[in-house]
């Protein structure tokens, strides 16, 4: 459990730590969005490299973020099943009995297992280069001018925040639970379906409790303190432009629009 | 002999920007049937050392040996069940542990995991929660109704229903009130007194010297010092320096030698201090 990378903050000293957080979710939109086109084997080339030189810039490991992908790894097996079943594209590589793997089908899973390869390199890297404060005040600042239309920016972006803080909390009392209920001898990884069940109960029941409890326990605690999220609010944290922050997001603006460009001719 | 600790050293996350070193060259007999108390620091790996007994962790380097099984980095034994079932741990607040409908149901459900017939289970069931202190009545209630003092309990039970050789408490007493605290740990001394094997993490200094044998004092993730309990508040300098206060008694006989008293510093209960004053004068 101590080992889920995704979401938490490295308090590292890193040019894309110095990005103003409004810049970081604007670039991680923009990218996003064109890591969906699909520019074949060039587009994906750029944008992965683009997206590597993004991590090697926030001095995160490769492994460091190869780590977060270790959940997927099931559903990606599952995709893979799928869309070699599923394509019938392209030409036939292999022919097994009545099976036939088809070209495309590869190259589609390819794709999905690099897009979310991308996806979750530009996310971890977000979330760790960006204090969780930093991303709901970014987040809230992108946000304000949909307040015109009655969209409660404050409210999503102080939801958000307490989210986010409490992704590490719970996994550390998962963990807890975990322990505790493995001295009373439950079996996490192995045992019939039967006992699979009632261990995922033991520990789904006390963990949803507790959650409950927390969050009663910190309404109180806002309450108490007279939170009132209609409240005029002034930061003693102010966000600043800067260049790097233009310069980084006129990159990527950039690279989105080769993708789009490479695409769209294709 | 019963729990042997060679050169452990547990290190958390491994490899990463988070990497902690929490416990560092432990060596440490514990010997069947005593009562040991482990004092120190928050931070200074009391906890971690402890979930090293049950194999919850395994140890970065070094062996950990709990009768007939060893743990080692690389080894871990394969019928995990029964060493859990052999040494029982209790964690700090353990009533968020509770999940079943019934107070009965919950306590059952160590012994099922080990495949004890229900029957069987229903009586120890019974049985462990009539050793922490609560009747029958209790049996058909669901946990959660349960003040914050008899949900430990039964949490405590939980653990207890497996009839563990060695059990394993941290903290058991914290935010307890004064009475069921001294209940609680008069729970554990019964055990010890029927052959049981009980290891304590305690910033409590009254129980250390009232309820043990023995005590184990860690600091920085390393073992400082492992000696009797009277050994341990003579020296009362040392525990000063490491900010641990003293027994009310000891700290009170500490003060009067303090005046020119000299009262023997190992007396344990008001009693005999009572009668040593009383001498003195």
């Amino acid at each position: 459990m101590k080992n889920i990378t995704l979401g938490r903050y490295l308090p590292l000293d890193s040019i894309i730590h110095k990005i103003d957080p409004r810049a970081k979710i604007t670039i991680l939109l923009i990218l996003l969005i064109a890591i969906f086109f699909d520019a074949g084997f060039i587009g994906y080339t750029i944008i992965g490299a683009f997206c590597l030189c993004i991590v090697f810039l926030a001095k995160l490991k490769i492994t460091y973020v190869l780590k977060s992908l270790k959940p997927m790894l099931f559903m990606l097996t599952f995709l893979l099943i799928l869309n070699v079943l599923m394509v019938r594209q392209g030409e036939i590589l292999v022919t097994i009995g009545s099976f036939r793997i088809y070209s495309k089908a590869i190259f589609q899973t390819l794709y999905i297992v690099i897009r979310l390869f991308l996806i979750i390199c530009l996310t971890t890297v977000l979330t760790a280069s960006t204090k969780p404060l930093d991303l709901t005040l970014g987040l809230e600042r992108l946000l304000s001018p949909f307040k015109a239309i009655g969209f409660p920016a404050h409210e999503v972006a102080m939801m958000i925040s307490i989210a986010l803080r409490f992704i590490p909390t719970l996994l550390e009392e998962t963990e807890r639970i975990m322990k505790a209920q493995a001295s009373r001898g439950v079996d996490f990884k192995e045992g019939t379906l039967k006992e699979k069940i009632s261990a995922i109960i033991s520990l789904i029941v006390p963990l949803f409790i507790s959650s409950f409890q927390r969050a009663e326990d910190l309404a109180d605690a806002m309450e108490a303190r007279c939170y009132n999220p209609e409240a005029e609010r002034t930061r003693y944290k102010q966000l600043h432009w800067s260049l790097l922050d233009t310069v980084s997001l006129v990159s990527s603006v950039v690279i989105a629009a080769i993708i789009v460009t490479i695409s769209v001719v294709a | 002999m019963s729990i042997v600790f060679k050169e452990v050293e547990h290190v958390y996350s491994e490899n990463t920007p988070f990497q902690y070193v929490a416990l560092r060259g432990i060596d440490l007999t514990i010997e069947k049937g005593t009562m040991t108390a482990i004092i120190g620091h928050t931070g200074s790996g009391k906890s971690t050392l402890i979930q090293h007994i049950n194999a919850l962790l395994q140890p970065t380097k070094g062996s950990v040996q709990v009768e007939d099984y060893i743990i080692t980095a690389t080894n871990q034994p394969k019928h995990l069940k029964a060493l859990r079932k052999l040494a029982g741990l209790v964690f700090q607040f353990p009533e968020y542990q509770l999940f079943e409908e019934t107070i009965e149901k919950d306590i059952m459900f160590g012994p099922k995991n080990f495949k004890v017939d229900e029957e069987t289970a229903k009586r120890l069931a019974l049985k462990a929660l009539k050793d922490v202190g609560l009747d029958e009545s209790y049996l058909d209630k669901p946990p959660f109704d349960l003040s914050g003092g008899q949900k430990r309990r039964v949490a405590i039970a939980g653990i207890l229903v497996m009839e563990p050789e060695i059990i394993i408490l941290d903290e058991p007493t914290a935010g307890l009130d004064p009475q069921g605290t001294y209940e609680i740990m008069d729970v554990f001394k019964k055990l010890n007194q029927e052959g049981k094997t009980v290891i304590i993490v305690t910033h409590d200094m009254n129980h250390v010297l009232e309820y043990c044998d023995q005590a184990i004092v860690m600091n920085k993730g390393k073992i400082d010092k492992q000696c009797s309990i009277n050994e341990l508040f003579e020296k009362t300098e040392y525990l000063l320096d490491l900010s641990i206060d003293l027994p009310i008694i000891t700290n009170f006989i500490y003060q009067l030698n303090k005046k020119g008293f000299s009262i023997d510093s190992s007396i344990k209960d008001i009693d005999n201090l009572i009668k040593a004053i009383k001498e003195a004068i």
